[in-house]
């Protein structure tokens, strides 16, 4: 093991969070904890708030904090993850304070149940400290709510401390005008930088090497600058992360001292790997469904309106509301179960349309390359993805008759962004006298840019440097909204994109 | 008919929201609801109907529904596990760890619960009361590979690399195939400096699992550290076959593009590794490496213009 190597009785550099390892040369975070403390037990504020970017030191001075906190005269409730509603924070606050879970669901309960608990725990002699960490999770709403929540202060008296510690969003968020009210409130307002100098960096490994049982120097001095550098000037989590993989590599090497070159080469290394793999988690395997043969026919039986069968609608659309695919007329009014939804249409419909949706692109391309659909239209495409075509394909905006080439060779694909794609099968020259202004063509397909001509005169201003990182994050977006451009293995997605952004360059000059 | 219905309700459902679709959804759940319909108290229906409402992300229907199965089955451990999954997909830990807490309390030598349990405590930053739990679990079930697992990846996160690297091999002793842990065990034999060992390790990830773009990345790493750039050229390629837009490769390989064009100008075109580098920051402009790095390219460039 690297620490009888070193001969250390302890480990220097883990990430655990441990108080015992805390070195008083990051002078932010030390102030940060003792202003945070002092807005609990002494200032009596509403809110105190610790900002800081990831990896500075939030959780451990949030620890350092609550363990600060005398458990007799505090009652301790953490949020780690806040991007919840309100309801649901309110319930987790009241879980929290209770050792119960709270099962309230009507916000004004919820209000006054917290309200009362807050009122028992202050004549029981103790007083309510929310922690909220990642607290830049917070919903602006969340953060009026919470303003709101401090409204039932006493005059005198502050009842319970909120303590948000969050990224820098959270000082983005809590800085604004509109939220000037709930500033106003905010006692402590602490930011935890990075170390501030590299003699800050060489202090703080060498304390730790020292509290660790060091009795020598392990790190040479002209190591700092590459652990600086890798540490990104200075972030207290990545210079464990460099130092123990140092000193590890050091033992497995059987090194005396740790020299530039080792800390380099670490540094270079982990920078270039991608992240871990964690455990895919799912609930608990479900139990067998037990639907008799007589109950399932009599499902069956419950088919109707086979019309409202359509294509499967598109991946990215999978999140829209459904609620409004079932008429009003077949839900009933008051009923909290949804038991009055579309009836089920006849199954073997659906595992046909089921197999069908199933089947790669191309095969379904093949599928639909015989069947006589109608020209796409607009409002069409923003429901299904491929478009079923044969006999024409016809633009949306001239519906002129583009090509007579079946659309399975050349899918139609559309989404809801602010891009259309359209197939096309001519030759690019035919085609250019046909665009309109706003097309462009890539790799045969027209491209329709919906790019507002106020954001196109404002680009046709700018010098070439800003011209062309402007077409490039336009032309990045197409990509980024159309994986089906990039779908096929052998399109190199550099390339297409360096061909989109040209094209929007040459249509801003035009 | 009959069989193909009971197949399309029990097989095909399941399989999340990657290729199945919300009209799906729609059906199977109006299935549920009927079935609860004809028969209130038919806890299976209800369990299906949860899960299928977590596949459509509706939650709150989810957790109303494995509420349900916990009032008419309160001595069955699995409806806890599964509120509290609810719970914890509502990121509402401390309810998600009670209800574990429930399960674990009606069944004591159910690994699940514990586990469960333990993630929790380490999603809220406890480690040590994570490690705990999840030596608990392993107790439990010392034949299982996934507390091994989840143990190794909460030392990995917290770099306690022996730790995590006995807890990986015991994983892949339990599961030899078990990529996840192989992949990860070659991350932090690659960080330790053991890149033979890690490239062995990551051949066998891509070959367990070809499309894994991060693992082919970072056989390239293995193989640039190495100092084998074709390999390394060839697995960073392989790694944007599978996905173009990876940030790692794509910096990897304008890097060892660039670190072969300073050694031979004519081996490499310079204009290709910049408009790589430009795509990457056109779909995200907040990359602060690759940006680095064109500006040093640029730099350099600008140097040889003016020299």
């Amino acid at each position: 093991m690297y620490r009888e190597y070193w001969n250390l009785h302890k480990a220097p550099f883990d990430n655990v969070p441990d108080s015992s390892m805390y070195v008083d040369c990051h002078a932010s975070m030390e102030t940060v904890i003792s202003e945070t403390i002092f807005a609990i037990k002494e200032a009596n504020d509403s809110f105190a708030v610790i900002i800081g970017d990831a990896g500075l030191g939030k959780t451990l001075s949030l620890r350092i904090i609550i363990d600060s906190l005398e458990p007799h005269r505090y009652q301790v409730v953490s949020i780690i993850n806040p991007s919840l509603s309100f309801g649901q924070l309110l319930r987790e606050i009241i879980g929290q304070i209770t050792g119960k879970q709270c099962e309230e669901k009507n916000k004004s309960d919820l209000l006054e149940i917290f309200n009362r608990l807050i009122v028992e725990t202050v004549n029981a002699g103790r007083k309510i400290v929310i922690f909220i960490d990642e607290a830049n999770a917070i919903s602006p709403a969340n953060l009026e709510n919470l303003r709101l929540l401090t409204n039932i202060q006493q005059d005198r008296t502050t009842l319970f401390t909120i303590v948000l510690a969050g990224q820098m969003e959270l000082a983005r968020r809590l800085e604004h005008p509109k939220r000037a009210n709930l500033f106003q409130r905010i006692g402590t307002y602490g930011r935890i930088d990075k170390l501030p100098s590299q003699e800050a960096l060489k202090t703080y490994m060498e304390t730790r090497l020292k509290l660790a049982g060091a009795q020598r120097k392990i790190f040479t001095d002209e190591c700092m600058p590459i652990i600086w550098e890798y540490s990104e000037q200075g972030i207290p989590r990545l210079i464990n992360k460099i130092c123990k993989l140092c000193l590890k590599y050091g033992e497995t090497n059987e090194f005396r001292i740790i020299t530039p070159d080792v800390a380099s080469q670490i540094g270079d290394r982990f920078s270039k790997l991608s992240e871990t793999a964690y455990q895919q988690r799912r609930p608990r395997k479900r139990q067998e469904i037990t639907f008799s043969d007589e109950e399932l026919s009599q499902l069956a039986c419950l088919t109707s309106d086979k019309k409202n069968l359509s294509p499967p609608p598109r991946e990215d659309s999978f999140s829209q509301d459904q609620s409004s695919s079932v008429p009003d007329n077949e839900q009933s009014p008051g009923n909290e179960n949804p038991l009055s939804a579309t009836p089920p249409e006849d199954i073997s419909e659906i595992i046909r349309l089921e197999k069908e949706a199933s089947m790669p692109e191309e095969s379904a391309s093949e599928i639909v390359y015989s069947q006589k659909i109608s020209p796409v239209s607009e409002t069409e495409t923003m429901k299904s993805t491929l478009s079923l075509q044969n006999d024409f394909i016809k633009t949306e905006s001239s519906s002129e008759v583009l090509c007579d080439e079946p659309a399975a060779a050349h899918p139609s694909v559309s989404s809801s962004s602010s891009f259309q794609l359209l197939p096309a099968q001519l030759e690019e020259q035919n085609n250019e006298s046909r665009l309109d202004e706003d097309e462009i063509i890539v790799a045969g397909h027209i491209i329709r840019l919906n790019i507002p001509k106020s954001i196109l005169k404002q680009v046709n201003t700018l010098n070439p440097d800003n011209a062309n990182k402007s077409a490039g994050f336009w032309a990045g977006q197409i990509i980024k909204n159309h994986p089906e451009l990039t779908g096929a293995p052998s399109v190199d997605p550099v390339h297409l994109w360096n061909e989109i952004k040209d094209n929007i360059l040459k249509k801003i000059a035009s | 008919m009959k069989t193909e219905a009971k197949e399309f309700l029990e097989t095909r459902r399941p399989k999340g929201s990657e290729d199945v679709h919300l009209k799906d959804y729609e059906l199977v759940i109006s299935y549920y609801l009927k079935a609860i319909e004809e028969n209130d108290r038919n806890t299976d229906a209800y369990i299906n109907l949860g899960f299928a409402y977590l596949d459509c992300d509706k939650l709150d229907e989810a957790l109303s529904c494995f509420s349900t199965v916990a009032r008419l089955e309160p001595d069955n451990p699995d409806s806890y596990n599964n509120l509290g999954y609810v719970y914890e997909k509502m990121d509402m830990f401390d309810s998600a760890k009670k209800n574990y807490e429930k399960a674990f309390h009606l069944n004591p030598e159910d690994p699940e619960a514990i586990l469960n349990i333990a993630n929790i405590l380490e999603q809220q930053g406890d480690y040590y009361c994570a490690v705990e739990n999840y030596k608990t679990a392993i107790n439990l079930s010392p034949d299982a590979a996934a507390p091994h697992f989840c143990l190794a990846v909460l030392y990995d996160r917290y770099d306690m690399y022996d730790e995590a690297i006995a807890a990986y091999e015991e994983a892949v002793r339990i599961k030899p195939d078990h990529a996840k842990a192989l992949y990860n065990l070659g991350r932090i034999h690659f960080q330790l400096g053991n890149s033979r060992k890690a490239m062995s390790l990551f051949r066998t990830v891509v070959e367990l699992t070809p499309h894994n773009a991060d693992a082919w990345n970072n056989l390239g790493s293995v193989y640039e550290n190495l100092k084998d750039f074709p390999m390394a050229i060839d697995a960073y390629r392989q790694s944007l076959s599978i996905n173009p837009f990876h940030e790692d490769t794509n910096y990897n390989l304008a890097n060892i593009q660039y670190l072969i064009y300073i050694n031979n100008p004519n081996k490499m075109n310079l204009s290709d590794i910049v408009r790589r580098l430009e795509f990457v920051l056109s779909l995200n402009p907040k990359n602060a490496r690759i940006s680095k790095l064109l500006a040093a390219i640029n730099d350099e460039a600008g140097h040889q213009v003016i020299d």
